[in-house]
């Protein structure tokens, strides 16, 4: 062998065994990242997590605050926009999650729980990017109608190359892509959530329910010497339920008040009935209450008196 | 040159080609890892400033509830404390941030407000900065111990969890998602701490159940004429716990499982237009309150 050419051979193994360490160093660099998205994709998912928590809450507020308002028709549109805002979001939420285990399923990794081979490249799932897409761009029209001014979610960020993920991209990558949209509907369903609870929550949450002694009497007219009877309890204001009530079987028109008003004509005696009847009449009281209807019943006595009281 | 050399040249350029081609699908895949870290760090970001404002709401909660029972000197100690605590985790928040503007802006990587990607993928400045031996690594290691065992004796249930902060050899982008990250876990280390407090402070609210009413204008009537009565829903605050007395014109009333009284009395033998007087008394978190109702009522001619 020529002196040249072992010259070329040993320079040439020199480069190789440098390139070598710098891949080898490179592919480090790109590990540690790698395990950064991972850390933070955790962080974010804890977040979307509470996140479904505070919009459920935010949701019940307004409920709370709309039916205390006595449910006028302005509270009632914004809570039937505040629900379908959360319902909008759940439903694209479980389409980021399939996509998730589709992805986690073409790499035959588990459903959830850790990965275990973070690095290896991603398969195309079951569900298409474009679908996706195709369901992102649905919602982004639907939530700019609360939140005129949110961005595309179909938009690559400013550095990155695509709005997803590149194909063959290392799996925990992919998956961390769609905990990171997850994250960013959540961003804008909580503001559009806060943007309609700002509309009910005008005072109306924060005013107290009013505590105070009070008093039933079972007729407001008594017999001079006879028993006058009554009930009394403490009671904080339940103006804010609007019950339906009947009486023997019969519907009543509730007051604004909250009293239904019962008027019974009572038959005139036949001959051969007694003086004095003992009569009664059954009252129900329906509320709802959240999603359960709950009813609630009482039995009235009277008396019908051939010479009257009065 | 004869035929070995040739052939050893061409290996040479043959692999040397695939060298490029790994260092080039090598550094691709560099810039995608570091824009895609780079997006999750900020919004990573933006979720910490929402865990400020949410926790700083959580201790103004404890602050009203306290306010609200008068300032009980036991609530207003576990008030300190809570407040305590969101001042500490807002000076580590104060230090994590500085230490990524300080990284930002230092000369190797000058890297502002949007950091190409070449900034975010430069190793060195986050260890010359932040290396185990530098002073802000070890303050900082100072300042989360500190925190860490300020949670502890608020809440020794709870398993802290901080990640160790590591910065050696990262890039600037990997740098400055430990930092977000830490913030990240120190704000619900501190909420979860938070809301470990909440329930120890504020008065305990009565519970109350709904009862049908009704009450009648009279409870007898003529034949033929019409008897008239009103029904409506009352909420009955549930006294059973509290010590309470009910009285009907200064007598004691007996009071039924459901914290309703049952006042009965001999109307007055003179008739007209008569009332009586009702008063609930009851004692909740140490504090005597009393409700008064008057109730008028008629009494007809014989």
């Amino acid at each position: 062998m020529k002196r040249s050419t072992l010259l070329l051979a040993l320079c040439s193994v020199a480069a190789f065994v440098a390139a070598g360490v710098l891949l080898y160093r490179g592919q480090a660099q790109n590990a540690v990242v790698l395990d950064k998205i991972m850390a933070l994709e955790a962080r974010l998912a804890t977040n979307n997590q509470q996140g479904v928590q505070a919009m459920a809450n935010t949701v019940y507020g307004i409920n709370v605050a709309v039916s205390k308002n006595q449910n006028q028709a302005r509270d009632v549109a914004v809570l039937k926009a505040s629900q379908l805002i959360l319902g909008r979001t759940k439903s694209l939420t479980d389409t980021l999650h399939l996509f998730q285990q589709a992805l986690r399923a073409a790499v035959h990794e588990a459903p959830a729980g850790p990965l275990h081979y973070p690095g290896a490249a991603s398969q195309p799932g079951s569900i298409t990017p474009q679908q996706l897409a195709r369901q992102l761009d649905h919602y982004t029209a639907f939530i700019r109608v609360f939140v005129p001014e949110v961005p595309a979610l179909t938009q690559p960020a400013p550095l990155a190359t695509t709005w997803l993920y590149t194909d063959h991209a290392p799996v925990a990558a992919a998956l961390a892509s769609l905990t990171r949209l997850e994250a960013q509907v959540r961003r804008q369903a909580t503001d559009a959530l806060n943007n309609e609870a700002q509309k009910v929550g005008s005072g109306c949450c924060m005013c107290f329910d009013k505590i105070g002694a009070m008093a039933v009497a079972a007729s407001n007219t008594v017999a001079p010497g006879a028993i006058y009877e009554a009930q009394l309890f403490l009671t904080q204001a339940a103006t804010s339920l609007r019950p339906k009530m009947s009486a023997e079987g019969k519907a009543l028109a509730v007051q604004p008040n909250g009293r239904g008003e019962i008027d019974i004509l009572v038959p005139t005696l036949r001959p051969g009935q007694p003086d004095t009847l003992h009569a009664q009449w059954r009252g129900i009281v329906q509320v709802q209450t959240g999603q359960a209807d709950t009813t609630f019943q009482v039995i009235a006595p009277y008396f019908i008196v051939k010479q009257p009281a009065q | 040159m004869n035929r070995v050399s040739t052939l050893l040249l061409l290996i040479v350029i043959a692999a040397g080609a695939a060298i490029g081609f790994a260092f080039y699908y090598q550094h691709r895949a560099q810039a995608q890892l570091s824009a895609q870290l780079y997006q999750l760090d900020q919004l990573l970001a933006a979720d910490n400033e929402g865990a400020d404002r949410k926790n700083d709401g959580a201790v103004k909660g404890i602050e009203a509830a306290v306010v609200k029972n008068q300032n009980q000197p036991k609530e207003v100690s576990i008030l300190t404390a809570a407040q305590n605590l969101n001042s500490r985790a807002d000076s580590l928040t104060q230090t994590l941030r500085g230490l990524a503007a300080a990284l930002r802006h230092s000369k190797g990587s000058n890297a502002a407000a949007n950091p190409t990607l070449a900034q975010l993928g430069k190793t060195g400045e986050a260890e010359k900065l932040l290396g185990p031996t530098s002073a802000a690594h070890q303050g900082l290691q100072q300042q989360l111990t500190e925190y860490i065992s300020a949670i502890q004796v608020l809440n020794p249930a709870a398993k802290t969890e901080l990640s160790e902060p590591q910065f050696a050899g990262l890039s600037l982008v990997a740098a400055l998602a430990s930092l977000s990250q830490l913030e990240s876990e120190v704000r619900a280390v501190e909420l979860n701490t938070l809301q470990c407090l909440t329930p120890k402070v504020g008065a305990k609210t009565l519970r109350s159940h709904l009862v049908a009413l009704y009450s009648a204008e009279s409870s007898t009537v003529a034949p033929g004429q019409t008897y008239r009565a009103q029904l409506f829903l009352g909420s009955v605050l549930d006294l059973r716990y509290v010590p309470m007395q009910m009285r009907c014109n200064g007598q004691p009333v007996s009071v039924d499982s459901s914290s309703v009284g049952r006042v009965r009395f001999r109307a007055s033998g003179k008739p007209g237009p008569s009332a009586w007087t009702g008063t609930i008394r009851f004692n909740a978190n140490g504090r005597d309150t009393t409700f008064q109702v008057r109730v008028p009522y008629r009494v007809a001619r014989r």
